[in-house]
């Protein structure tokens, strides 16, 4: 029997150069067999009432502060004032946030996790590995620690819904 | 209430060329199935059908040999070695180039033919004695992808399925 079905996923996030891709999280948060269904999912997602599953980075290849070549440079989404959502590129974690980087710091500190350290770059550089950090920290967190991160981050637009033809 | 099962989704793993290597630029879901058997069956169709038009060297084709395999270039020496397959051509810094295609395709070609000997005389300029030429020939296709397990072209995602 081939069927369809509604697949929640992460926008398409393109790495300009990262060694190592294998860090990037995966992309499939999960599926439906009904197109309301998939939809209401994913408005719950987009108002943060939700947080998707923990394999599912917020951060991608995100890792770092200040441009520095050859460290996960990274597009996103973003929503502008219009309301419409842009692909654009990222560089700091003020673009993703609304409370700056102090205010996404304090958010971290105050679901008690730990804050990522910065490490010393390819060109001198500290640079700030947030992808580790999401994957290390955040992912090993409970939802009531994540979906606040998830929430702080609010000038991302993350999912989307696609279909894809299903053998059941 | 809605019922949750598993999904099994085969998903393409767009290698775009980015004027100097090729980069995953897309994942496209392809079919998703509720049996993981036939999701893995329905992937590996796909990925010996796309091996079949690669023509590049996995490490060329992924942007270097750290993208193409998790092995040390080390353990992949070793492993070639133990193979009885000859290893690639040394670069102008001397060092083995990894990207160079001709060996790659020389090396595909010679595991998957049997009547093809002289690939290895003419890479090495040496001839394997019968019962290493033998252990050459016993390698599959697959064996000699595995070594390079970073370069996928569809992978198996599964996850939550919900159904009323």
């Amino acid at each position: 029997v081939t069927d369809q079905l509604f697949l929640v996923r992460l926008r398409h996030e393109y790495v300009e150069r990262d060694d190592d891709r294998h860090l990037q999280s995966p992309s499939l948060v999960k599926a439906f067999d009904s197109a309301v269904a998939a939809r209401d999912y994913l408005d719950a997602l987009d108002a943060r009432s939700v947080c998707p599953p923990p394999p599912i980075s917020a951060l991608g290849a995100f890792a770092q502060l200040a441009p520095e070549v050859g460290h996960g440079a990274f597009y996103a989404w973003l929503r502008s004032a219009d309301g419409s959502v842009q692909e654009r590129f990222v560089s700091s974690i003020a673009q993703l946030c609304s409370l700056g980087e102090e205010g996404f710091r304090e958010r971290v500190r105050s679901v008690g996790l730990a804050l990522p350290q910065a490490l010393p770059g390819t060109k001198g550089q500290p640079y700030i590995p947030w992808h580790v950090w999401w994957r290390e920290v955040v992912g090993k967190s409970t939802e009531a620690q994540r979906l606040p991160l998830w929430a702080a981050l609010d000038r991302v637009s993350y999912f989307e819904v696609t279909t894809v033809p299903c053998e059941l | 209430m809605a019922r949750v099962q598993k999904a099994y989704v085969v998903q393409r793993l767009d290698w775009q060329y980015n004027d100097n290597w090729w980069d995953i630029n897309e994942l496209e879901p392809v079919k998703a199935f509720t049996d993981r058997e036939r999701a893995e069956r329905f992937r590996l169709e796909l990925e010996l059908e796309k091996r079949g038009d690669c023509t590049f060297s996995p490490a060329f084709y992924a942007g270097g040999l750290r993208r193409a395999s998790s092995r040390s270039e080390a353990e992949l020496r070793r492993e070639l070695e133990a193979m009885c397959l000859p290893l690639p051509p040394l670069d102008q810094d001397h060092e083995l180039d990894w990207s160079d295609g001709d060996w790659w395709r020389a090396v595909l070609a010679l595991v998957a033919d049997p009547s093809a000997p002289a690939y290895y005389a003419r890479l090495t300029g040496k001839k394997l004695s019968p019962a290493m030429y033998e252990r050459a020939l016993a390698v599959s296709p697959d064996q000699l992808w595995a070594l390079f397990d970073r370069l996928r072209f569809y992978e198996l995602v599964e996850i939550e399925l919900e159904r009323p």
